[in-house]
């Protein structure tokens, strides 16, 4: 399972989120309706998932879910 | 001129205050004189009780029990300063509280307030014997503040996750916690925006909340006003305080966590938008009788 496939999946189950939205141009505030709690949220989430150290700080420049990826690659 | 106070009206009459003149010369600078010793004293108080501290870590062993002696203390002084700026015409600050409710002995409380001025949580310490604040991390540095907040068990603000984690367990431990959900201070005349991360320390704890109104006539310490830009007149405070409810009472659809904070913060933002503008609107009318 690539990292989009697992994030959709995440978005999906835990956070009520339409797979079919999740593309790598979404935008999590815009299009998906995250809010700052679900963000802070999905850190904790993709932190378990990568085993990865993924401060919080690094989500303000997030916007869509290409930053996410984007960012846990870096991570 | 009438006589009754314009924000506490809309819900019952506890104070008598009438519409003052702008003051100009003398007047003012005596004002001045007047709101610089108002500021003095309280920084004065700080620094008493920064020693005190020291004084408590000393004496007493147990950190629980300091820290809530501490709090206690801070707040007779804050009660004790609010009554000297009263007396002394530099305010006035009458206070509504809604019926008192029976909390269940040991559970938690979240009490949200808007935040029109620094003076707020002065005010709100006066109202509150025993209660944890969560401090912005650029106020950690002022001089006067910092030697205190150790003490009193504040939290900060400079890690969004490990603070609503933390504010989570004071919560669950039966601490009464002051949020601002605005999380900085209004811009006068402009619509309240109130964040999730307080409903979602409620929920996530299901402590009691305690919504606070804080009313503020917008003539002194405004958001990016200084504070030797002095009023021209007593600046108008006021507190409608209440009703606690229980996170049960509240009615939210609890099994969609999402939707409930969302329900909470907007339910919270138009309960302190609507008291105010009740507030000012009562004010206006009273103006224009005057």
């Amino acid at each position: 399972m690539n990292l989009l496939d697992e994030l959709t999946s995440v978005l999906a189950s835990e956070f009520e989120i339409d797979p079919a939205l999740v593309t790598p141009d979404a935008d999590l505030f815009e299009d998906l309706d995250v809010d700052s709690i679900d963000a802070i949220d999905i850190l904790a989430r993709l932190r378990e998932l990568t085993g990865k150290e993924l401060s919080a700080d690094s989500l303000k420049s997030v916007r869509t879910v290409g930053d996410v990826l984007a960012l846990v690659e870096a991570g | 001129m009438s006589e009754s106070h314009p924000y506490i009206d809309s819900v019952q009459d506890v104070s008598r205050v009438t519409v003052q003149p702008q003051e100009t010369g003398l007047r003012y600078a005596w004002r001045s004189a007047k709101v610089v010793w108002m500021f003095a004293w309280f920084g004065g108080a700080c620094v008493a009780l920064a020693i005190w501290a020291g004084v408590l870590r000393l004496a007493v062993r147990e950190r629980s029990r300091r820290v809530r002696r501490l709090r206690a203390d801070l707040s007779a002084v804050s009660a004790r300063w609010v009554r000297f700026a009263i007396n002394m015409g530099g305010m006035s600050m009458p206070v509504n509280r809604a019926e008192p409710s029976a909390p269940e002995p040991g559970r938690g409380c979240l009490v949200i307030a808007n935040h029109p001025t620094i003076m707020d949580v002065i005010l709100l310490w006066a109202e509150l014997p025993n209660v944890c604040c969560v401090m912005k991390a650029d106020l950690e540095r002022m001089p006067l503040l910092r030697p205190l907040m150790g003490p009193l068990d504040y939290l900060s603000n400079s890690d969004p996750e490990a603070l609503l984690a933390e504010a989570i367990d004071r919560l669950e431990h039966g601490e009464t916690l002051l949020v601002f959900p605005e999380a900085t201070r209004s811009l006068l005349g402009k619509p309240l925006t109130f964040r999730l991360g307080a409903a979602e320390m409620a929920l996530r704890s299901r402590a009691d909340t305690l919504p606070i109104v804080i009313h503020h006539d917008g003539s002194y310490l405004n958001k990016g006003q200084s504070w030797f830009d002095f009023p021209r007149g007593r600046v108008d405070f006021g507190l409608t305080v209440g009703p606690r409810r229980s996170i049960d009472e509240l009615e939210l659809p609890l099994d969609s966590p999402r939707q409930a904070r969302r329900l909470l913060t907007r339910r919270w933002q138009d309960h302190c938008q609507s008291t105010l503008d009740k507030a000012s609107t009562a004010l206006r009318n009273l103006e224009t009788s005057a």
